[in-house]
């Protein structure tokens, strides 16, 4: 049961902005709603004022720029839209694979990629994969925009840079080199990813270039193994897959998973090793294209 | 040549159910109901030092507040066997989510609104939630106040042990033989413990009971699956003859035993004589994990062999946690402690099997009933002692398994089916023996087989059924009987086996609406009892009122009874024929008129019969399993699954099927996912996020059920129950598979992937990696 | 705090719908209590089990966790809504047929889940509806019996081609 609010539904994202910033700390905005209906119905967030941003037009936009190559996702596209975009599928499927994955359709149809990121449950596979693509994140307010790095925007568990008067109003994703191959694996025997890798890099000829390893859902946010990605650069792909299994190992111990009723934090390190030397396997053998 | 019977007649509640017509009891919608919430226990153990409900009652919208001050009934306390659960908390409350109190209001937000407005104090007590806990020496006593009981007479080889100032409140023991000297002969003695989890039923419809107390006289509406005796158990409580107290029971929407048994019906008749109108409670899925479970079990099963692996005598322990009220437990408990043994020819045998309190959700009824707790055990520990022996598991079960009509224990009926030749046929479906190419490919990856037999004494104990069929003037028929349609199709095969008797089509045939002032009396559906126990009363219903109409035929055709036949919704009489609605208009003239025929059936009780009661049939479980292990991860595959049960003759194959399929996958998720998870005393998953329901992805790679006809039924036509078997033979199935494959022994389910990643670790050579 | 009512134009089951609804409702308790249309189950209430499927312009979404306000200007269909006059839809016979259903509480939700599967893949293979209706938990019938239904659906549909 949930208690009565105000329920505002502007019809542009200009007033949408005003209201947020004239109700701040008392406002939750609604995009798809699933995380935010479900913490209403258990009592754990309270509302006395809701904007529904569905009535704007032009939010559920997804572009993508010939030059300089970036795709643009609007605050209301769904994880569905993503999962049957032709231009995703042409150029990023990668992120269609991963969407494919998340929850169930019935949730895919209504949750959006903007409100999965500003939730920011760390049990969760979009951060991981898009803090790999570098993605970067539009947040606008009454008192304009601003742009940081995904990475940037994670914060804490449940927490981000989302100021109370600011939306996420666009997320981008730059379009990796031609040359670029990756994999997202996860491991998720319940309802919510234990744990996620992400792996893209480029290549020139056998060497590799821009290695991004992220590791996600075994810390506060999605974190980049940093020192193994400094390992791989400039490695051919020969020397890197002999290394699988060693890096695995290291990317085990570089993170601080906690133990849940999923797993412990042995197991859960276990499965990071396993799942980053299967994504270096799969990397370096037939990781996916994106050229 | 039979009408109906063996065909897969289409079911009457289809297109109800499909076009979201069927009305359940959360669908049941009555003038001026209020809507009712409860106040749960947030302690695992404590006494009710006081309670104030004053601020809730005075708000507005609030009709009624029931506490233990104004109760107000004959005997507040309820149980199947043992009266130890009370309507609401009189002195103490003895699990996380224990019932405190209960609020009326117009609405359920104004309920969910007062429940927090009533004042407790508690005085909290030690909890004790792991058997091991509540049978130490210094465990505080759960059950202090000596509750009043129903103890079973048992025949030969059982009996009943009581525990004085015990945390044990059920205590069954079977033994034959002199299992100790027994021991001393054998060649080999081996001895292992298993572990099997608590799991949640999680109908898809939560427990709902609607109640309307008015004039002495209260009528219910209810998913139940035992309308009888909750009938019994409200009149007892508040005092009332059977005849002033009604249940209705409409579309049930998953029973599995949660259903079985009184559970809220008596909360909310008293709330609605508190609020003089009708109340309605429906739970959330969270109170549906905190009602009831499927009790956990230790089993340690001690069997001796001679060198060439034959079984001269077994030894099982068998700890259930009943958790805080008994519930069905003594029943689990006495079923478990019965079938422990297995299906195998052993002459020395002692069970002893213990129900426990402690302050967990109650555990009871759960499809298998004790049968998978067991059934896990034997099965897993005769794979071993196959290992130990260098014997092959499959010719090990061929050795020792009990042939068909041999006797599983004096006193009861003979097993009723060729096991043997059933577990040929599963080995050859699994491709036994054979090893799959495929198997070999990845390192890291390993493939195996697994193989297990189970069974229970299926039907019940002391199950009284009755029906009524009562033949209109026009030739319909309208069938009476208390089975209730929980998912199982059983109200279409009953309709069905009446059509066969009388010889008429099924769509002649309407089966009345469950209302206990119409419908005779029965004691229950759950034991897969329904097509055997009610299907024997339709019969004797339907052939009592054959019978009836064929003697009014010989008077109509003035010939004598013996040359009366019917056949095709006709009565013939050498040249002369009428239709079953001419020959009774002919016969009642112009006064309406109609035939009643009444049937009952009981299994007689026999007091050299271990339960006091022979079963009815044997229903069992085989399963097969190849199951593909990736050790890095621990996750298990199953690749190909097939399951076997004997169903004597199917009434209905499709539902058969449904049934089989259905109870595989109850034990497919207790084998891999399903577990109730404690902290602190309390449960920490009480949802769907947190417990893992088997779904479409968790479905075999390949998955065949085989149903057998094998006719050794004493239902109808040869039937036997089945819808429990596939529970039997999974844990087993699978665990024996993942042993053939990574050379790894699990004792506990659900095999969770950690659980063999740790164990397959543990096992390799390689050092383990980590911090 | 007044609750405040928000008017709402709709089509429900294909026939327009004009009523006004309280802010903070959700979609299935306007579904069953509002509308009287009680075939629409609630069961996890956490849009984990799907029993409240139902399809909102097409896509099946979970009515638990969706506010009734949010159907304004759109299309709504509950399982009331997918027989037509000629009798029951395809699914329904099939699910009939083929033993798709048991207990019938997942049943309705089930169905939905499976028209918007149809509606957009006319002829999925075993894997397809797997992955696709993985989405949705039923406790009774095992899952293969349900799939069969939508497969034999699909052939009644192209049959009819409709």
């Amino acid at each position: 049961m949930i208690d009565s609010f105000h329920l505002h539904q502007p019809e542009s994202l200009s007033d949408a902005l005003t209201l947020l910033a004239e109700h701040s700390q008392e406002v939750k905005v609604l995009a798809g709603g699933s995380e935010l209906i479900l913490l209403l119905k258990m009592g754990l967030l309270a509302a006395k004022h809701i904007i529904n941003l569905k009535k704007i037009p032009d939010l559920a936009s997804l572009d993508y720029e010939s030059s300089p190559r970036f795709l643009h996702i609007g605050p209301l596209v769904t994880h569905r839209a993503l999962e049957k975009s032709e231009i995703l599928h042409k150029y990023f499927p990668l992120l269609v694979e991963m969407e494919k994955q998340l929850a169930n359709v019935r949730i895919r149809n209504v949750g959006t990629l903007a409100g999965n990121l500003a939730f920011a449950e760390p049990h969760a596979d979009p951060g991981t994969l898009l803090v790999a693509y570098e993605a970067s994140v539009t947040l606008t307010s009454v008192d304009g925009e601003r742009t940081l790095s995904l990475q940037d925007f994670f914060i804490d568990f449940y927490e981000t840079a989302l100021a109370s008067n600011e939306i996420l109003s666009e997320i981008s994703i730059p379009k990796p080199a031609s040359s670029s191959k990756g994999a997202y694996l996860r491991f998720c025997p319940g309802e919510r990813p234990m744990v996620g890798v992400a792996l893209l890099s480029e290549w020139n000829e056998e060497i590799c270039e821009k290695p991004r390893l992220v590791l996600g859902c075994v810390g506060p946010k999605p974190m980049r193994a940093l020192e193994l990605e400094d390992w791989m650069t400039g490695r051919s792909r020969e020397d890197i897959q002999a290394e699988a299994d060693s890096l695995g190992t290291k990317a085990a111990l570089s993170c601080q998973p906690l133990e849940d009723i999923s797993g412990s934090v042995e197991y859960k390190r276990q499965i990071v090793k396993t799942l980053v030397a299967r994504a270096i396997l799969r990397l370096t053998h037939e990781g996916i294209d994106h050229g | 040549m039979a009408i109906t019977i063996g065909h897969s007649i289409l079911r009457f509640d289809g297109p109800d159910k499909v076009t979201g017509r069927a009305l359940y009891a959360s669908d049941v919608r009555l003038p001026g109901v209020a809507h009712a919430k409860i106040l749960r226990s947030p302690l695992p153990h404590a006494r009710l030092r006081h309670i104030d409900a004053s601020r809730a009652a005075s708000i507005p919208g609030v009709v009624a507040v029931l506490t233990r001050e104004n109760l107000d009934v004959t005997s507040p306390y309820y149980g199947a066997y043992i009266k130890d659960q009370p309507i609401v908390a009189v002195e103490k409350v003895r699990y996380v989510g224990d019932i405190v109190a209960a609020v009326a209001a117009t609405d359920e937000r104004i309920a969910e609104r007062a429940v927090c407005e009533i004042a407790v104090e508690y005085e909290e007590l030690p909890a004790i939630i792991s058997v091991e806990d509540a049978l130490s020496g210094t465990a505080v006593i759960i059950h202090d106040e000596n509750p009043a009981r129903k103890d079973p007479k048992y025949g030969y080889g059982a009996s009943l042990i009581p525990h004085a100032s015990s945390n044990i409140f059920y205590h069954f023991r079977y033994e034959r033989g002199d299992v100790k000297k027994a021991f001393e002969e054998s060649d080999h003695v081996f001895e292992e413990t298993y572990d099997l989890s608590s799991a949640q039923h999680y109908p898809l419809e939560s427990h709902v009971s609607v109640a309307d107390f008015q004039d002495g006289q209260v009528t219910i509406w209810s998913g139940t699956q035992t309308p009888f005796p909750l009938r019994q158990e409200i009149a007892r409580m508040f005092g009332l003859p059977l005849s002033r107290v009604r249940v209705m029971v409409p579309y049930v929407g998953g029973g599995y035993g949660a259903k079985s048994g009184i559970k809220y019906e008596a909360l909310a008749v008293a709330l609605s004589r508190l609020a003089k109108r009708p109340v309605r409670l429906n739970l959330s899925a969270e109170e549906t994990f905190k009602t009831l479970c499927d009790p956990s079990a230790r089993v340690t099963i001690k069997t001796g062999v001679k060198k060439d692996g034959t079984f001269v005598a077994r030894h099982c322990e068998v700890y259930l946690n009943g958790g805080a009220y008994a519930n069905s437990g003594p029943t689990v408990t006495e079923r478990a402690g019965y079938r422990a043994h297995g299906p195998y020819r052993i002459q020395h045998v002692t069970t002893n099997c213990y129900c426990v309190y402690t302050n967990t959700v109650p555990g009871g009824a759960f499809r298998g009933f004790g049968g998978p707790q067991v059934s896990f055990a034997y099965e897993s520990h005769l794979d071993m002692i196959a290992h130990h022996l260098n014997l092959d598991p499959l010719q090990l079960r061929f050795n020792n398994l009990l042939d068909k009509d041999e006797l599983y224990t004096a006193g009861n009926i003979p097993i009723d089916c060729d096991l043997r030749s059933e577990l040929k046929l599963l080995a050859e479906n699994i491709g036994w023996g054979k090893q799959d190419p495929e198997s070999r490919i990845r390192p890291g990856i390993k493939r195996g087989k697994g193989i297990a037999c189970g069974v229970k004494d299926g039907g019940g104990v002391n199950k009284e059924a009755n029906a009524v069929v009562k033949i209109l003037i026009d030739g319909s028929v309208i069938l009476f009987f208390g089975a209730v349609e929980i998912g199982q199709g059983v109200r279409t095969a009953l309709m069905q086996i009446a059509a066969e008797e009388l010889r008429v089509k099924p769509e002649r045939i309407q089966v009345a609406p469950i209302d206990t002032a119409y419908t005779p009396f029965d004691r229950g559906t759950h034991a897969s009892s329904a097509i055997t126990v009610m299907g024997n009363a339709i019969q004797a219903a339907a052939r009592d009122a054959r019978e009836k109409l064929m003697s009014m035929a010989a008077d109509v055709f003035r010939q004598p009874s013996s040359t009366i036949t019917l056949d095709d919704g006709k009565l013939f009489a050498g040249e002369q024929s009428a239709f079953i609605h001419e020959v009774m208009r002919r016969h009642f003239g112009d006064l309406e008129g109609e035939i009643l025929g009444i049937g009952r059936f009981k299994v007689s009780r026999r007091d050299d019969a271990p339960l006091g009661y022979p079963a009815t049939f044997w229903e069992n479980g085989l399963a097969a399993a190849e199951v593909e292990v990736d050790e890095m991860t621990g996750v298990v595959k199953l690749i190909k699954y097939i399951s076997l049960t004997d169903a004597g003759k199917m009434i209905n194959p499709l539902h058969c099927r449904g049934q089989e399929e259905g109870s595989v996958l109850f034990g497919i998720g207790h084998a891999l996912y399903e577990q109730l998870i404690y902290r602190d005393g309390q449960l920490i998953n009480p949802n769907l996020v947190d417990y893992h329901l088997p779904r479409f992805r968790d479905l075999p790679r390949s998955f065949h059920s085989i149903i057998l006809e094998e006719g050794g039924g004493t239902g109808p036509f040869g039937a036997k129950g089945i819808g429990e078997g596939g529970t039997l033979g999974a844990a087993a199935a699978i665990c024996n598979a993942v042993y053939d494959a990574t050379g790894v022994r699990l004792y506990s389910i659900p095999l969770t992937s950690q659980s063999i990643w740790a164990a397959c670790s543990k096992n390799s050579e390689t050092p383990k990696e980590g911090d | 705090m007044d609750e405040s009512l928000i008017p709402l134009r709709f089509l429900l089951n294909g026939r327009e719908c004009n009523t006004e609804v309280n802010c903070n409702e959700l979609l299935i308790d306007f579904i069953r209590n509002g509308l009287g249309l009680t075939g629409t189950k609630r069961s996890c209430d956490m849009e984990i089990c799907g029993a409240c499927t139902v399809l909102l312009d097409e896509k099946a979404i979970s009515s638990c966790s969706v506010f009734a306000f949010e159907v304004d200007g759109k299309e709504l269909l509950t399982i009331e809504g997918l027989a037509g006059r000629e009798g029951l839809h395809p699914l329904q016979q099939a699910f009939i047929e083929c033993g798709g259903f048991q207990c019938g509480f997942c049943t309705p939700g089930m169905i939905l889940l499976a028209k918007s599967l149809l509606d957009e893949n006319p002829d999925p293979s075993s894997e397809e509806i797997q992955d696709y209706m993985d989405a949705n938990i039923c406790r009774c019938t095992g899952y293969q019996m349900i799939i069969e239904s939508i497969q034999y659906a699909a052939k009644l549909i192209k049959s009819k081609g409709a």
